[in-house]
């Protein structure tokens, strides 16, 4: 890890509007939580507001825009040639990248998740469920996206339509996708951490932990393999 | 009828006492190539934007190929051709495409648009290069693909903002030949920034010289250019034997004559006395008068005489003297 | 050494002026308009960019298909033709090509600087981007007014009632219309904002598929408290739901989600109001290239 770039990116993320967008999902989720909790003057579903819009709408989208905003614009303007140019490993590019893309994730979507649980007012072991599943979600997805970003221009549109086509449209009919679902390790991995039910199709504990560590390890590690074989062209 | 004309044009950002960009701008652009030369931040820029209705003047007027540019901007963009400083192409279009649309957006039929794009692709010199995508260019020829663009629809003015940034010497003169080229043969009049004084006393017929937004000068560049009257003298020789240089020997030897001269670096510069009210016949005599004392004090004193040289003038000069003003 | 040995050489073949007709400023537009819009398929740059536009567009479609597939050969009833419905079924494949696509007329031009040039030619800012934003609008027409078409067509080729379904099929139209209107409206303020597609791209899907999600949940809950009308009055939040509210009460038609309006004043309003900010969306959008020609 070189700490260096981690900070560089940390500070590429936070600047402005990327960051408003990223802090207002969850913010705004915590809000919904709010509202939606003195409309009706009782705790909220957690199903509906935790599980539904948070952990299948927010996680990923905060994951894709960190893991977008560490490498995404650097290899648009061309200027990652600069970084490449270093002497450092690029795997450990990879490697730090990710970690600050996932470190920002893991806060906001922790925090948001746990945060709306809270406004909520839904039992304790929402709560911590809540920011298991944030922190373990937002983990798993900038690995993935991270990779997403290292290995093609698109790597926006390739995250949208593995989250909002792969895993929701098609994962709701298909009930096999859940083996390549990151939204499923991520629900399976939670349970046992808080005690919860959570609305995952079976699908073995063993296989998930498992795959959640394919997923880390083959999410930072591919990415940094492509920014080996990275070349800096001016055209699309 | 000029082709630019401005009065009192003036443009300040924020408040009434803010800084101008362009302060009581008056000048009138005739046909050929005008060079607009000024430091960065003179208000090159402003100026064309304003010009071409991108930017709206605080206060005073102004006029291109008749249009008023308050009123008829419209008018103006249509006959206007424009090369911007920055980067401005898409790096995943063909230059074939990307000037071809470019003409269609300037109000060329399609048929005409793809005719006259390959026409000029070929005549900025792009033609084997015209089916690659841009982003690939180097900048010297996405300087000539922005210049392009802003040729394909005939326009009746272009104007080009430091067309020659980021070229090496080469490109550089290839494209100066060719902006010479659009003015003279191509007959379109072209209003040609840069800060590079050189390289305008080359290409231009008539020179605006802005400083902070203020006009210093406007006249044909063959006047700045022409002979200032100054002489330069060069001696080669000896040392006195009290350790004088021969230079300083020369130049002592013309003051005792009468000679205003003075040194400068190697050379002893001569500034001979106001010839205003000389008339013609006699200026002629004075000047030969004044070779024949610098050839006599030479030989008195047993010196080489190496350079004797009117001095021309040069942009630089204009900048020089308002500073020492 | 003479210009002729140097590659790039510039050729004296003699410059020819142009003297032939030029196109009418309304003609400008038109031409801008149809490039933009078919740019945002993917026309005129690598085939590799058009296999997300339509893909997706197909992906909007299959349903239409499949329905008029269904009346056709097992006979059911046609009120399976639920035109005014359609839109919620393929909601997410438009929102994603809005999404994706809005970034290629708006945000593409401020990145590579373009924007220069198109704002020193005879449309002017505002024009331009007007121009830009009625492509949108055409581009997202065709992924919501065609599977009406397939679907009406394909239901009178099956046997349904001219009578019956014309009217409902014009409703249907009719916010389909609106619903292009309004995505692409907020589709060019967000990628106008940014010169960063990838920033472009997850604005979009934030405010039209979080702000789809929250305005759902929000009206089922107030529906269930009784807040019919504030419920109501959410669905401005979405387009998805403003178009349902507003087909549902000034043109009766079927609704698909929790709180539509109960009257067509109320519906009305609702419609004003979206109008009104899509209007101020548009005012920013030509403020924004304005300035832009002053960079």
């Amino acid at each position: 890890m070189n700490p260096t770039i981690s900070r560089l990116a940390l500070r590429g993320l936070v600047g402005q509007r990327r960051g408003l967008v990223l802090v207002a999902l969850p913010a705004l989720l915590v809000l919904l939580a709010a509202v939606v909790r003195m409309l009706t003057g009782e705790p909220v579903s957690a199903r509906l507001i935790l599980v539904e819009v948070g952990l299948a709408v927010v996680v990923p989208l905060v994951a894709l825009l960190a893991a977008n905003g560490v490498l995404g614009p650097e290899i648009d303007d061309g200027s990652v040639v600069y970084l490449l140019s270093t002497p450092v490993s690029r795997y450990v590019v990879a490697a730090s990248k990710w970690l600050t893309a996932a470190g920002v994730s893991v806060v906001l979507s922790s925090g948001g998740l746990a945060g709306a649980a809270l406004a909520g007012g839904v039992s304790s072991r929402w709560v911590l469920g809540s920011a298991a599943a944030g922190a373990i979600g937002a983990v798993l997805y900038t690995a993935l996206f991270t990779l997403m970003s290292a290995a093609t221009r698109h790597g926006m549109i390739a995250g949208l339509v593995y989250a909002l086509i792969l895993e929701r449209a098609m994962g709701s009919l298909l009930t096999g996708i859940r083996y390549v679902s990151v939204q499923s390790f991520t629900q399976r991995l939670t349970e046992p951490v808080a005690d919860i039910d959570l609305p995952v199709a079976d699908l073995g504990l063993g296989y998930a932990v498992v795959a959640a560590v394919v997923v880390l390890v083959v999410g930072v590690g591919a990415a940094g393999w492509r920014l080996q074989r990275f070349q800096l062209k001016g055209d699309e | 009828m000029g082709v630019i004309q401005t009065e009192a044009l003036t443009k300040r950002y924020g408040s009434s006492s803010g800084v101008a960009a362009l302060d009581g701008l008056t000048i009138d652009v005739d046909a050929g190539v005008t060079g607009l030369v000024g430091a960065n931040g003179a208000g090159k820029s402003t100026l064309i934007k304003i010009l071409l209705g991108l930017l709206s003047p605080t206060s005073g007027d102004a006029r291109v190929l008749g249009h008023d540019i308050r009123t008829e901007g419209e008018a103006i963009r249509t006959a206007v051709g424009y090369m911007p400083e920055h980067d401005c192409l898409p790096p995943d279009m063909r230059a074939i495409d990307f000037v071809v649309h470019m003409g269609q957006v300037s109000g060329l039929p399609a048929a005409a648009a793809r005719e006259r794009a390959a026409d000029v692709l070929r005549h900025v010199g792009l033609a084997e290069e015209r089916y690659r995508l841009m982003g690939g260019y180097s900048t010297g020829m996405k300087q000539r693909a922005k210049l392009a663009q802003a040729l394909v629809h005939d326009p009746a003015l272009i104007m080009l903002d430091e067309p020659t940034n980021g070229l090496d010497p080469a490109a550089r003169d290839d494209m100066l030949a060719l902006v010479r080229r659009i003015g003279h043969d191509f007959g379109i009049p072209v209003l040609v920034t840069s800060h590079l004084l050189g390289e305008l006393e080359r290409i231009s017929d008539h020179v605006v010289v802005l400083d902070s937004g203020h006009l210093l000068r406007s006249e044909a560049t063959q006047s700045f250019l022409g002979d200032t009257g100054v002489v330069l003298v060069e001696v080669i020789g000896d040392a006195a034997p009290d350790g004088t240089p021969a230079q300083a020997r020369m130049g002592e030897a013309l003051a005792a004559r009468g000679v205003s001269c003075r040194a400068r670096g190697a050379l002893i510069e001569i500034d001979p006395d106001r010839r205003d009210g000389i008339p013609e016949e006699q200026a002629a005599a004075v000047h030969d008068a004044l070779r024949d004392l610098v050839r006599d004090t030479a030989a008195d004193l047993g010196l080489g005489l190496v350079r004797v040289q009117p001095q021309t003038g040069r942009l630089e000069d204009v900048f020089r003297e308002e500073a020492a003003r | 050494m003479t210009t002729e040995d140097r590659a790039g050489v510039i050729h004296d073949i003699g410059y020819r002026p142009y003297r032939g007709p030029r196109v009418s400023r309304w003609g400008i537009i038109t031409g801008l308009l149809r490039h933009g819009a078919l740019s945002t398929f993917g026309f005129g740059r690598s085939g590799k960019a058009k296999v997300l536009p339509f893909a997706l567009l197909v992906m909007a479609l299959v349903p239409a298909i499949v329905f008029v597939g269904i009346i056709s050969f097992l006979g059911l009833d046609s009120e399976l033709l639920n035109y005014a419905g359609y839109q919620q079924v393929t909601s997410l494949f438009v929102i994603m090509f809005v999404a994706a696509q809005a970034p290629v007329l708006f945000t593409r031009d401020l990145r590579s600087g373009v924007i220069s040039l198109y704002l020193a030619r005879p449309l002017g800012p505002a024009t331009f981007a007007l121009v830009r934003w009625a492509s949108l609008v055409a581009a997202i027409l065709a992924f919501v007014v065609t599977p009406l078409v397939i679907m009406f067509v394909g239901g009178l080729a099956a046997g349904t009632d001219v009578g019956e379904e014309l009217p409902r099929w014009l409703v249907a139209m009719g916010g389909a219309v609106l619903l292009a209107v309004l995505l692409a409206t907020v589709g060019a303020v967000v990628s106008s904002l940014t010169t960063r597609r990838g920033l472009a791209i997850g604005g979009s899907i934030v405010v039209l598929l979080f702000g789809l999600g929250v305005t759902a949940v929000l009206q089922e809950v107030g529906n269930e408290q009784g807040q019919e009308t504030a419920a109501t009055w959410l669905g401005l939040l979405s387009p998805f739901v403003l178009v349902d509210a507003v087909q549902h009460g000034l043109g009766e038609a079927t609704t698909s989600f929790e709180a539509p309006p109960d009257d067509a004043a109320t519906a009305a309003g609702m419609l004003l109001v979206a109008l009104t900010a899509a209007a101020v969306g548009l005012l920013l959008l030509v403020r924004r290239y304005r300035g832009k020609g002053s960079r």
